[in-house]
């Protein structure tokens, strides 16, 4: 990738493009990528905060917030589902909405927040708080563009809900941003492979 | 060994059935084993593939508890709070526990924490280390001293917040299920390798279980092993262990056997007994046979009987010819033996065994010896055959007289006979009218045959004989009579001797002539033309110490035969000498006649002597000398006499007309003298016959140039007699007997002055 220089938006600021690959060299996709800032206030982020039930699969599987953002839960499929978190950092429970119907979670605390489905144990997805203001989840080729990135010194942060080791931890470094001045991090993150699901159905 | 065909038989074929018996065991053992132990190890191998199944199957249905446990919204919530609400989870997992029904039952939480019930035991690290590394999520399972089958299944919500372990213990009934499978009663274990011995965990044999910590894998040749590893969670080393004694995997194969052996032992025994059976219908002919055999050694010539008609019957049927042929040259061969060849009388040893046999009631037993006189110029004259029937026909005279064995050929001249006499004056009447009777003229091959014969006897058992045979002593007797020109002679053992006391009577001379107790007695010859004593005979005399006297006829004959003649003769001459020289010391000068042996007679060895002796005065004695001795070598002993006379040795022929007198000889044999047999004075009267005999005898002497000497003069009319025929010299009793020398000299002294004595006698 090359390093892109964009005018658009805010002046002083510079888009940071981040590639993650899997020490094969796989480029990882569903990577969770943050770049801190001196500025605390979240920059709200484009686009509606969701994740849908479609086809016994919760879509996106990863999905990035600002501290505070309600996330909604479209239930898109014919079957009822029965959404919860067990994780303390936002623990909810959403009983058998109907085919259609919509509910929302508002999530307070930074950290992980682990999602299933207690009718359906394969549907699971990935709610991750965070303070940063800049934020992006990597593509199919394991590449996040985050545009607009305040110049300054920064610290960029990686996760990826099957990565080894904690759940917890992430991948750190701190980086300066010039303005104007488009930089690109490669990342290297092991995975696990994802769990089989026993299906007893 | 066995030396009984019989035995042998059944041996043999029993033998050889066992034999057949044992290479069929011992090829069947080793492939019934192999078949056995193959078979054993086919199960347990089956058994070990079943393991296998149910293990599969037991992970799958804990898998399937544990998973749907592990997805229970109440349990994951509860697991979810974990940390912060242990006792929650605690007895979350207790309800699972008792819902489901395993043995054991643990939550492993992601940061490695576990919880359990407070009785459980604690899980070993490296198990949660595997569990966290994803490394496994099934398997089996050591806790203090039990083994688990156990399944950890994740607990999502959605992602992994922990492990739910559940396990069912492989305990003893596991086993026995397991061993229960095969339709052999195998045993099942389940150990696990702890240090450097096994732990034995489960087994399904009900015994008390001991020093199971200790316990040694099976040896492999004690029992087959089917050794299985178990897949372990926690790395240990556990193995199922399924065994089979060989013994017992045996067992089938060993009554196999014993039925094999049984069977085996049976037919042996009817094999044993159909054997001894064909055997004994084999071998009683055989024996019967064997039996006649030795009834043939004992003279039982009988036939056997056996009908059958095989080989058996046909060697049986041989048998008996074969028996009959011998039978009939034993016959043959028994008769020759005890039989005559050429005449076909019996024999010398068949008349010693039938005189063995015979008994009377009264008188005494004789053998007798009958000899045909010239039997050999006989034989010459009408040839051996006719010969030979001649003495058959003899033989045959002899039987018609009353005998007590069959009369035998004892030797060609010789027929042996045996008959009873109440005393010896009747033997010899009987045997005379024998003699007789046999002398009879008869008729063989168409020629008419005078024979005469002699006869000669002996008692059967006389106990003088000292143990020679009654036809020995029958047979001398015969020779005897024939020495003796009598007709008739009873044994005489003093004049025979006896053989053994013979040779040592030889030695005892030998000694004797050593010593001097032999010594010379001298028989003084009166010159009956000037009455005086011309001359002296010199005889020997012995007197033994345990014999006494021993007569000269006994042991002169005796040296002859010997051969101790010449040592005798050497004496008597030297002897001679000496007694010569003393008489001629006391002036009594004359000749002493020594008589010569006619066995000498031709010896060179006498002419050596006669040259040793040639200058001690030899020409001074007389040699006398037979007129037989002459006969037997006539050529040599003419020579040696004339030699002699050579030398001047006077020559003296004696006895003469005892025995066939030949003019032929006494015409050639350069005697100086004559010796008038004392048998041709016997019964001497003075017109008589024998007279006349005298007269010319004298006459024959004179007029071959001889001296005549009349011996055994024994009375005065006999001297007279004789002087008035003109005999020379007279010696006798009736001048004087034999006498030592010093009486000879005593004698000579006495009479030399009265020398007119014998003439004034005869006048
Ligand atoms: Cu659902």
């Amino acid at each position: 990738m090359l390093v892109c220089l964009c005018a658009s938006g805010t002046a002083f600021a510079a888009t940071v493009q981040v590639e993650v690959r899997t020490p094969n060299g796989e480029p990882l996709a569903n990577a969770v990528v943050t770049v801190s800032g001196p500025s605390s206030s979240p920059i709200a982020t484009p686009g509606k905060l969701a994740i849908e039930q479609k086809n016994l699969q919760f879509h996106p599987y990863v999905l990035v917030v600002p501290r505070g953002a309600s996330v909604a839960f479209p239930n898109l499929d014919q079957t009822r589902h029965h959404v919860y978190s067990f994780s303390p950092t936002g623990p909810f429970e959403l009983k058998l909405f109907a085919s259609g119907e919509t509910r929302s979670v508002k999530f307070d605390k930074v950290g992980t927040i682990a999602v299933g489905c207690n009718i359906h144990d394969q549907m699971s997805a990935f709610i991750r708080v965070t303070d940063a203001p800049w934020m992006a989840i990597t593509d199919a080729n394991g590449v996040a563009a985050i545009p607009d990135v305040e110049a300054g010194s920064r610290v960029i942060e990686v996760w990826h809900p099957l990565q080894s080791g904690s759940q917890d931890a992430s991948l750190k470094r701190n980086v300066t941003v010039t303005a104007n001045a488009g930089i690109l991090q490669s990342f290297e993150l092991a995975v696990r492979k994802p769990l089989k699901i026993h299906s007893h159905y | 060994m066995f030396t009984r065909l019989r035995t042998r038989l059944t041996l043999f074929y029993g033998g050889l059935f066992g034999l057949a018996l044992a290479f069929i065991a011992a090829f069947l053992y080793p492939m019934v084993s192999a078949q056995a132990l193959k078979s054993a190890k086919g199960q347990l191998e089956a058994t070990s593939k079943a393991f296998e199944r149910i293990e599969a199957l037991q992970t799958h249905q804990l898998r399937e508890s544990a998973g749907i446990s592990a997805t229970d919204f109440g349990f994951r919530s509860a697991v979810a709070m974990a940390e912060i609400d242990p006792v929650t989870a605690r007895t979350a997992l207790a309800n699972l526990h008792r819902r489901i029904g395993v043995d054991i039952a643990y939550l492993i939480l992601p940061n490695g924490v576990v919880v359990s019930e407070p009785s459980a035991a604690e899980l070993p690290p490296e198990l949660i280390a595997k569990l966290m590394a994803d490394e496994t999520d099934h398997g089996a399972l050591v806790l203090e001293r039990s083994a688990y089958r156990a399944v950890a299944a994740p607990v999502l919500a959605p992602d992994n917040i922990g492990w739910l372990l559940v396990g069912a213990r492989l305990d003893d009934a596991q086993m026995r299920s397991l061993a229960s499978l095969t339709a052999i009663p195998i045993e099942a274990e389940l150990l696990v390798h702890r240090g450097s011995s096994w732990m034995l965990t489960a087994r399904s044999a009900e015994k008390r279980v001991e020093d199971v910590d200790q316990k040694a894998r099976a040896p492999e040749n004690d029992a087959i092993i089917e050794d299985r590893q178990v897949a372990s969670m926690d790395g240990n080393d556990i193995r199922l262990q399924l065994s089979f004694p060989i013994a017992v995997a045996l067992a089938p194969m060993m009554s196999l056997l014993g039925i094999l052996l049984a069977t085996g032992l049976v037919g042996l025994a009817i094999l044993g007994v159909a054997a001894w059976f064909l055997a004994r219908s084999i071998t009683r002919p055989i024996a019967v046979l064997e039996a006649a055999t030795r009834r043939i050694e004992d003279g039982d010539y009988s036939p056997v009987q056996i009908q059958s008609r095989d080989e058996i019957g046909r060697l049986a049927r041989g048998f008996n010819m074969m028996v009959n042929t011998i039978e009939e040259r034993t016959r043959t061969i028994t008769h020759q033996a005890l039989h005559d060849r050429e005449t076909d009388l019996p024999n010398r040893q068949h008349f010693e065994r039938a005189l063995h046999e015979v008994v009377v009631e009264s008188g005494y037993i004789y053998v007798g010896a009958i000899g045909i006189d010239r039997y050999s110029q006989i034989r010459d004259a009408i040839g051996y055959s006719n010969a030979a029937s001649l003495v058959a026909a003899l033989g045959g005279r002899l039987r018609e007289r009353q005998m007590l064995a069959a009369p035998a050929r004892l030797s060609g001249d010789i027929i042996g006979i045996a008959f009873v006499a109440r005393s010896e004056a009747e033997a010899v009447l009987w045997l005379g009218e024998t003699v007789t009777a046999l002398e009879l003229p008869l008729e063989v091959g168409r020629q008419r045959i005078d024979i005469t014969a002699k006869a000669g006897f002996a008692r059967l058992s006389e106990p003088s004989a000292g143990g020679q045979n009654p036809i020995d002593r029958a047979s001398i007797a015969l020779d005897q009579a024939r020495k003796a020109h009598r007709k008739i002679a009873a044994f005489d053992a003093d004049a025979y001797g006896d053989p053994v006391a013979n040779l040592s009577l030889m030695g005892d001379m030998l000694r004797a002539l050593a010593s001097g107790s032999i010594f010379l007695v001298h028989q003084p010859k009166l010159n009956l033309r000037t009455g005086e004593y011309d001359g002296v005979e010199a005889l020997v005399r012995w007197p033994h110490p345990e014999r006494g006297h021993i007569r000269p006829d006994i042991f002169v004959p005796m040296a002859e035969e010997t051969g101790h003649i010449r040592e005798l003769t050497e004496w008597v001459l030297a002897q001679a000498l000496k007694d010569q020289a003393t008489l001629a010391a006391a002036g009594l000068s004359m000749r002493v006649s020594v008589n010569i042996s006619g066995r000498l007679l031709g010896d060179p060895w006498l002419e050596q002597m006669v040259d040793r002796l040639a200058g001690k005065g030899l020409d001074k004695l007389c040699f006398e000398i037979t007129e037989t001795a002459v006969m037997n070598d006539p050529d040599r002993a003419m020579t040696q006499l004339r030699l002699f006379a050579e030398k001047g040795i006077p020559i003296s022929i004696d006895d003469y007309g005892a025995g066939l007198s030949s003019l032929a000889y006494l015409k050639m044999m350069p005697a100086q003298e004559l010796k008038i047999d004392r048998g041709l004075l016997a019964g001497l009267t003075a017109n008589g016959r024998d007279t006349f005999l005298l007269r010319s005898t004298i006459d024959l002497g004179h007029g071959l140039g001889m001296k005549v000497v009349a011996e055994g003069v024994e009375d005065t009319q006999a001297l007279a007699i004789l002087q008035g025929l003109g005999c020379d010299l007279a010696q006798g009793y009736l001048i004087s007997r034999p006498v030592p020398l010093p009486d000879l000299i005593r004698f000579l002294k006495e009479n030399t002055h009265q020398t007119n004595h014998s003439l004034r006698v005869s006048q």
